[in-house]
């Protein structure tokens, strides 16, 4: 009885496992819970009243400074793009926001006759 | 035999049950995204008055001559002054860079530091002298002359050009003159004004705003 019960439990044992030992493959497994939620974004202030600022060299724009930043935006992150009607000219950064300023370098050198728009991104803080 | 079997498979089951057990985080982040719309100009001005100030001649005016001279000299100084209209420039413009340029037709015969100085009171091309001259705010900027002879002096006057555009302070223009005057050995630059035929070489002001 005893060796028929340990048969019996290995048998078992072994069908699980088997499949187990198949489904085996290098790829994620995936969770049995799934947890969903919203998260709200927001930003750190109204950017609408930033003001851009050029260094200029050469008839290019080498970097953009900008000012007036809500200070509730200080230590987040800042990117730009110099761009001619939606299309990037040179972009630049992070860098990072103290003051309410924040001056980006640029690359390519971007003429200065070719830009329309400074487009702006911050992260954080 | 059934419960065990059943305790079995649950062991199975619970331990890969374990293993594919993982947790999901939502983070929070704050993002703002603007398109700033700007456009960026270029306006390269000449000068609507310029003359010169000597004072070893303190009356006498030279306003439609086609030179100007900077020269340190004991008791016998002279001042250059040069004068833009930046009307045409918007109000709310903001410069991003303002270059004075000069042709200096003859060099000193050692190099001086000369300095533009923002004026602080009206004058008049063909009525300024040395006795009248207006005053002038202290150094906006400086440049050396070298020695070189028909080369082109340019100093930046950035924040001087941004309040006459603004309105914040009244244009009156630049004093032009050597930072140590009165030298015992007379030193003197000659440069061409608005009077001069060749427009390339008349003093000239670049402005480039953004707005």
């Amino acid at each position: 009885m005893a060796t028929r019960l340990i048969a019996c439990i290995l048998t078992v044992a072994a069908l699980v496992l088997v499949p187990a030992s198949v489904d085996a493959r290098p790829m994620s497994p995936s969770s049995k819970a799934l947890a969903a939620g919203t998260a709200a974004v927001t930003s750190c202030g109204t950017l609408t009243g930033v003001v851009a600022n050029f260094t200029i060299s050469s008839n290019t724009v080498t970097a953009v400074k900008l000012s007036n930043i809500p200070t509730t935006c200080n230590s987040g992150s800042v990117k730009v793009a110099v761009t001619n009607a939606g299309v990037s000219l040179a972009t630049g950064g992070p860098v990072t926001v103290a003051a309410g300023a924040a001056t980006v370098p640029v690359s390519p050198a971007a003429a200065i006759a070719s830009v329309t728009h400074v487009r702006l991104v911050i992260t954080g803080p | 035999m059934v419960v065990v079997v059943a305790a079995v498979v649950a062991a199975v089951l619970g331990v890969a049950s374990v293993a594919l057990a993982t947790s999901l985080t939502v983070t929070s982040q704050r993002l703002g995204a603007v398109a700033l719309p700007v456009t960026i100009s270029t306006t390269s001005l000449v000068s609507v008055a310029d003359t010169g100030a000597n004072q070893a001649s303190p009356t006498t005016n030279t306003g439609t001559a086609t030179t100007m001279l900077v020269e340190s000299a004991t008791s016998a100084n002279q001042r250059s002054f040069v004068r833009f209209d930046l009307s045409a420039i918007p109000t709310t413009a903001r410069v991003q860079s303002a270059t004075l340029q000069l042709t200096m037709s003859t060099a000193p015969t050692a190099t001086r530091t000369y300095e533009v100085d923002k004026v602080s009171a009206a004058w008049t091309e063909t009525a300024l002298t040395w006795s009248n001259m207006p005053a002038a705010a202290a150094a906006t900027a400086t440049v050396a002359s070298g020695t070189t002879s028909g080369v082109n002096l340019t100093w930046n006057v950035t924040s001087d050009a941004q309040t006459f555009v603004a309105n914040s302070a009244t244009n009156f223009g630049w004093q032009i003159k050597d930072t140590s005057e009165s030298s015992t050995t007379a030193r003197t630059a000659t440069f061409r004004t608005r009077e001069w035929t060749t427009a390339a070489q008349r003093p000239t002001l670049t402005v480039i705003y953004a707005n």
